[in-house]
């Protein structure tokens, strides 16, 4: 074994503790060896040490097989992205070993499922620990050696190993008793495996905190899901796509207990229409697709807009085009749900920045399709939904659901498309006794009959259009950091938002004179208020994950100011605050 | 009781004169009549077509949607308010063309809706194409030299599905049909009604007379509808095939399982557009999340 100062000491801080305020570990194998479990295991015993956690799983569109990892970092203050580099790789296999190597700092340490012996490489601690051979000794297989790997960070991060039984014993509790014996023996095994082994040279990576307190953990699906229950979802249909299948999965769980209608269906073309029926029928209304099923969903959309059926959409963008990268990242459908439609019908787009934004951006969707009888979609990505996120708390909104409805007077008299200052017509549900309901796609007058009338189809056109003036009145504000004034304005949107903000708060820590802002409402455009902040501006950047600068196009064409730099990434992979900065640094200045 | 005319929306008529349509719109009527519903409490969802202008000429509420999408709309609406009497409503190429998938699926979930088809083997509404129920050889301008394909056959399709109430009607048997849209409407699952409609304008071969020195009602030759194997035997005979082939009409199979509304827990507990959101419940919801401290 090395000496102490050899190869744990990171920060150099001798065998003082240090306290860490941003630590990244990494989970790293195969599918099927239980990497995305052991992830959540070490997620939640941390969270419970009083730490925020934001864990991103990078996997691979398979079932076994190929190279994941989940990336965790653990920080005193909430993060909403991940960083470039390790400090510590918990790596299940030799290749996974191999590969995430590369992304320890200079003084990391990589612990991994190996008879080898130790040693320091490249200013890195190599550790070796044979999982495998003492999970079999105690009976266990593959998962099991994860346990082990598991425990053996318990020693080296100095965190006690209660916290990580108890966490397994609640994660895997309906595996029964023999198991749950056999995962306590494993943790303890890798602990002391740790503790002997490597005694006395662990520097104490996360130590239990101080201060505590208690914080939800969930991922930004899960977020969405929530916000569908607090706006009082009735009806969500889905065909299982990543990364919107979880929202799927969430809610079909709860349909029960909250009496909603939750329908897995044979193809987004069915499942948009079924949505369709069921706001026309007068239920809160959603689905949750990716790019594929959204192009397949786009023409429900425009019968929504044409007969104003108030329903939301959740678009889990990922990249494309076809395919793409199932379980990966990417904002290359900025423009394609901006602007998604056959001729034109008012619609929104809102695009959360983190799972608390995209909570409460749900709850708002529900509210504005409800209010203005519009599609409203949420635009989101693989980043968002699929990482876990710490909160402190989500607070019930009281959101305005109600529906612009109003009984007339006379039976049989009710006029759906009735003409109005606002463009939104009462709205009653088909059932309603001694009215009825008339509804289509074809342009239609007042009572909802076909019409091909000439004055007609324009007083009807104008009438759906007028409501977006009342949409712009809804609009939520730019987010802005640090505050109004940089030389350099970085401007963003969805999910961007955790990566960037980090990232300016690096330059603006190094001298930069520097500002971002966030925009969550795409459609409509803060054109007005935009423009205004990027007037006082030397240099405008646009930072997004798409290959053509979308984002940039859009400020263009809703604002008149072109961008004077775009930085873009499309390879599937986040953004990081950290490499974000460094793409920054040149343009914005700031000691390097 | 309200009469067959009381359920007549006033109004034009886009449809050729002497269209099948009308005696299916005509049928339509009586059963809705018989069955003494309220105009308030019915719900047609169309498709595309001059099948999919029907619901502007009956009195009820409707939702006139996109090509090939009839059967999931009427899904939504019923499942989101089972209170409705919903029907769906296309031609063939509508629901066996572009909505041919979600037929399929549709007679596997059986949900208590009734579907009524159009079917008169040809598109009228864009000026005569071969559709999926053409017979092979159908000459149109798309297709010169005669569609290729055989044609789609809806209730051997319905029979392999185990579809709950399959059957077949003919526009101008208007007490036949009437009493097949009566129990079709009544029945506790899918109600599918495959109706032969003959099309005045682009179909000059399955015309009105063809159709009348042909069809027969299985009703009279001691047909079990649980009988899948002799249902699908039925299904087969056609014309096509042999010229002096008949064309059976009436309830051709009937699988016994229970409709999908009636599987559906969460409708027990009363319409989902009734739903209130609680907010304890949300708030344990979101508690479910919470991360309980160091132990």
């Amino acid at each position: 074994m090395g000496s102490a100062t050899g190869w744990l000491d990171w920060r150099a801080a001798g065998s003082r503790i240090t306290i860490v305020t941003d630590v990244t570990v990494v989970v790293a194998g195969e599918a099927g060896l239980g990497v995305q479990s052991a992830g959540t295991v070490l997620t939640r015993q941390l969270v419970r040490q009083g730490y925020h956690v934001f864990a991103y799983p990078n996997v691979m569109s398979r079932i076994r097989g190929g190279h994941n990892f989940t990336s965790i970092r653990v920080s005193e203050r909430p993060k909403a992205g991940i960083r470039t580099q390790a400090n510590v790789v918990l790596a299940l296999d030799e290749q996974a070993a191999q590969e995430r190597k590369a992304d320890l700092i200079e003084g990391g340490v990589l612990v991994y499922d190996s008879p080898a012996e130790p040693m320091i490489e490249a200013g890195r601690s190599i550790l070796p620990v044979p999982m495998t051979a003492i999970a079999k000794r105690l009976g266990g297989g593959p998962p099991h050696a994860g346990v082990v790997g598991l425990g053996v960070l318990c020693a080296l991060n100095s965190q006690p190993l209660r916290a990580l039984q108890a966490v397994l014993k609640e994660q895997f509790e309906a595996r029964g008793a023999e198991a749950g014996r056999l995962n306590a023996a494993c943790a303890q095994a890798g602990f002391e495996y740790g503790r002997e082994r490597f005694r006395g040279v662990c520097p104490c990576l996360i130590p239990e905190l101080a201060s505590w307190e208690s914080r939800l953990l969930l991922t930004g699906a899960q977020a969405i899901g929530l916000g569908a229950l607090a706006a009082g979802v009735q009806f969500y249909a889905g065909y299982p796509m990543s990364p919107s299948t979880a929202i799927l999965e969430y809610l079909a769980g709860k349909a029960e207990e909250f009496g909603i209608v939750v329908e897995q269906v044979e193809d987004e073309v069915s499942v948009i229409n079924m949505v369709a029926g069921a706001a026309f029928a007068g239920a809160r209304a959603m689905t949750a697709t990716s790019g594929g099923g959204f192009a397949l969903m786009v023409e429900g959309i425009g019968l929504a807009g044409m007969a104003e059926l108030p329903l939301v959409v959740v678009v889990g963008m990922r990249p494309g085009p076809a395919t793409g990268f199932p379980t990966r990242t990417e904002q290359a459908e900025l423009l394609y749900a901006a602007d998604c439609s056959q001729d034109e019908f008012p619609r929104v787009v809102l695009a959360p920045g983190t799972a608390e934004q995209a909570f409460y951006a749900t709850v708002r969707a529900f509210g504005l399709a409800q209010r203005f009888q519009s599609p409203v979609i949420v635009l989101t990505d693989q980043f968002l939904l699929d990482s876990s996120w710490t909160v402190g708390n989500l607070q019930l909104p009281i959101a305005n659901l109600q529906l612009a409805g109003r009984q007339s007077g006379a039976a049989y008299s009710f006029r759906r498309f009735e003409i109005t200052e606002s463009g939104v017509s009462p709205f009653l549900r088909p059932g309603t006794r001694e009215q009825l309901v008339m509804s289509m796609g074809g342009e239609h007058d007042e009572s909802g009959l076909g019409s091909e009338d000439a004055g007609n189809r324009v007083r009807m056109m104008e009438k759906r259009m007028r409501k977006l003036e009342g949409l712009r009145q809804e609009a939520a504000g730019l987010h802005e950091f640090p505050g109004r004034g940089g030389a350099t304005v970085v401007v963003c949107f969805g999910s961007v938002f955790g990566p960037l903000r980090e990232a300016v708060e690096i330059l603006a820590g190094e001298g930069a004179d520097i500002g971002m802002v966030h925009i969550s409402d795409i459609v409509p455009f803060p054109a007005k208020e935009l423009a205004q902040r990027l007037a006082g501006a030397k240099t405008v950047v646009c930072v997004e994950q798409n290959s053509t600068g979308q984002l940039a196009r859009l400020v263009r064409r809703e604002t008149g100011f072109g961008p004077d730099e775009i930085i873009l990434r499309f390879d599937g992979r986040p953004f990081t605050g950290d490499g974000l900065a460094e793409r920054l640094r040149p343009i914005a200045g700031g000691a390097g | 009781m309200l009469t067959a005319e009381y359920w007549s929306r006033a109004g034009e008529n886009a449809w050729c004169p002497g269209c099948g349509n009308f005696g299916i719109l005509s049928a339509l009527k009586q059963a809705l009549a018989e069955l003494q519903l309220e105009p308030w409490r019915v719900c047609i969802v169309s498709g595309i077509g001059q099948a999919g202008k029907l619901p502007h000429y009956v009195k009820c509420n409707f939702l006139h949607g996109l090509h090939g999408r009839a059967l999931p709309t009427a899904i939504g609406v019923k499942l989101a308010n089972p209170g409705l009497k919903v029907i769906a409503v296309g031609g063939d190429g509508d629901m066996y063309g572009e909505g041919g998938g979600a037929l399929l699926h549709a007679f596997r979930r059986n949900p208590e809706i009734a579907c009524f088809v159009h079917n008169n083997g040809v598109y009228g509404l864009t000026k005569g194409q071969a559709s999926p129920t053409s017979a092979a050889g159908f000459r149109t301008r798309a297709t010169p030299e005669g569609t290729a394909l055989p044609g789609f056959n809806p209730l051997a399709a319905g029979i392999a599905m185990s579809g709950t109430f399959v059957a077949r009607g003919f526009a101008g048997d208007r007490e036949g049909l009437t009493r097949l849209m009566v129990l079709a409407l009544k029945h506790k699952g899918f109600g599918f009604i495959d109706i032969l409609q003959p099309c005045v304008t682009y179909n000059k071969v399955n015309t009105h007379k063809w159709y009348q020195e042909r069809v027969f009602d299985i009703g009279t030759r001691q047909h079990d509808p649980l009988d899948i194997e002799r249902a699908l035997e039925r299904a087969r005979e056609w014309p096509e095939a042999d010229p002096e082939g008949r064309i059976p009409l009436g309830l051709f199979y009937s699988a016994q399982r229970p409709s999908y509304d009636e599987q559906l827990p969460v409708l027990r507990q009363g319409a989902p557009v009734e739903a209130r959101p609680d907010p304890r419940k949300v708030e344990q919801a979101i508690e479910e999340f919470r991360q309980h401290g160091r132990d």
